[in-house]
């Protein structure tokens, strides 16, 4: 049998689509015929292969770019990306003579005009900045401790003061406040978290603040605020990458910050 | 943050990318030195198994194929990158003999899964299929994972004809399985 018929055989058996006479003549053959049942076997493989390239191909994209962040990162703050080869740069140095140093230099001009021109093209540190100052609103002080408070308590009236401290924009009285309480219950804990985290925000403490909302788990009931203030931390200190990451992920989301994640992304893509 | 798998699950299963980004980060040094230190290989290799690590760890959780759920991520990712280079990436361990004793994470590497060999070939196939170029993928993926119709494959890839979109496919597949005859016997020399 030709070799793209005995493929095509093979492809739709294993798609379901020969008929019964068929399916019975396909595993006679199978049976009788130990090359054939070989190839059946390899193109079976591939074909599974080929099927789960398909379904993993979006997650391998996602980590490409967290790899590609990294390597960025270590590459604006002077490290290896990859530790192992550190000890080996460093100890197993080279002579290079004089004349391939030429080539290097000319290497590296032509590299400096490619990467020039991408980082001219990507979005400045400038223009997050003002996206930042477009979509930004400090978080409303929606978690009441009047309400959800014990009235007269230390905690509920220092939880009460942090709050009064926060709303009038007194963020540094706000933080100090804020890191006082410890929270009740997970749910008050991821609260103060976001509340801490839009205060160091607003005092330009952004490490801090990316801390503060990554450590609002997931399945917090805030997951989403902790998203969205977390991309607005990234777009102030100018990681546009780290910001679109995060806001394509409340985009995919669809929840509250889905339409505003996506004005965003439109404007930085 | 080095968690057991149980306590990541719900995290994975719902994709929360936060938690997976910040897992990637902190596992990464960590792999990278290691096999690099016990591995025939460029660091590029080792940076290529622990994105295909990562990748299988990911589905393999999301999907309930960990049978040990009790044991750490790391152990469970070096476990599976142990398998990536030998049965992927075809790069063998300096010490085979020791290595066995050298680190804790290499212990664990029988049980851990319910069916890792079959998650191995398909890795194998991934690989093999990023060697062909993008024309070839696109028909393939449409046409195996997508299950497009030919006249489907056609249009969206902007073939002349149904026909001239089927003898690509044929062309391409008939490639990829020449570059996985030919990854199997380098294996099997390896073996």
């Amino acid at each position: 049998m030709d070799e793209e018929l005995e493929f095509e055989w093979i492809e739709n058996y294993h798609k379901g689509r020969l008929s019964l006479d068929e399916r019975q003549a396909f595993l006679e053959r199978e049976q009788a015929d130990a090359a054939f049942a070989g190839k059946v076997r390899s193109y079976r493989e591939i074909m599974d292969g080929i099927a789960y390239y398909g379904k993993q191909q979006p997650f391998a994209e996602t980590i490409r770019g967290w790899e590609q962040e990294i390597k960025t990162q270590a590459e604006t703050d002077g490290l290896a990306a990859h530790p192992a080869t550190t000890a080996q740069s460093t100890a197993g140095k080279k002579i290079i003579p004089l004349y391939r140093t030429y080539v290097y230099w000319a290497a590296a001009a032509v590299l400096m005009l490619i990467v020039s021109s991408v980082l001219l093209l990507r979005p400045t540190p400038a223009d997050t900045r003002a996206l930042y100052e477009t979509y930004y609103r400090p978080y409303p002080d929606v978690f009441n401790p009047s309400v959800r408070g014990e009235p007269g308590t230390t905690t509920a009236s220092a939880r009460e003061k942090a709050s009064a401290a926060y709303r009038a924009g007194r963020y540094p009285e706000a933080l100090q406040l804020f890191r006082s309480l410890s929270g009740a219950d997970r749910q008050e804990q991821d609260n103060i978290r976001l509340y801490l985290g839009n205060c160091y925000l607003a005092l330009d403490s952004l490490d801090a603040a990316a801390k503060a909302f990554l450590s609002i788990g997931g399945d917090s009931h805030i997951a989403s605020q902790a998203k969205w203030y977390l991309a607005m931390t990234y777009l102030k200190a100018g990681t546009a990458d780290r910001a679109k990451s995060v806001l394509h992920t409340l985009a995919d989301e669809g929840g509250s910050y889905a339409d505003r994640a996506r004005e965003i992304l439109q404007k930085i893509e | 943050m080095d968690l057991r798998i149980r306590s990541l699950i719900k995290d994975i299963k719902e994709d929360n990318h936060l938690v997976l980004k910040a897992l990637y980060n902190y596992m990464r040094p960590e792999f990278l030195s290691w096999f690099s230190r016990h591995y025939y290989c460029r660091i590029e290799d080792v940076e290529d198994a622990y994105q295909r690590s990562f990748n299988i760890f990911y589905f393999n959780v999301r999907e309930d194929k960990v049978a040990m759920q009790e044991i750490k991520a790391s152990t469970y990712l070096f476990s599976i990158g142990r398998n990536i280079m030998l049965q992927v990436l075809n790069k063998e361990p300096k010490n085979k003999t020791s290595l066995e004793n050298v680190h804790e994470h290499a212990l664990e590497h029988v049980s851990i899964d319910y069916d890792m060999e079959d998650a191995y070939r398909k890795e194998v196939i991934v690989r093999l299929l990023n060697q062909l170029d993008e024309t070839c993928r696109n028909v393939l993926v449409l046409s195996f994972y997508r299950d497009f119709s030919m006249e489907s494959i056609a249009s969206e890839l902007n073939f002349k004809s149904e026909s001239v979109a089927k003898k690509k496919k044929h062309l391409c597949m008939k490639k990829l399985k020449e570059l996985v005859d030919k990854h199997n016997i380098v294996r099997d020399s390896l073996a």
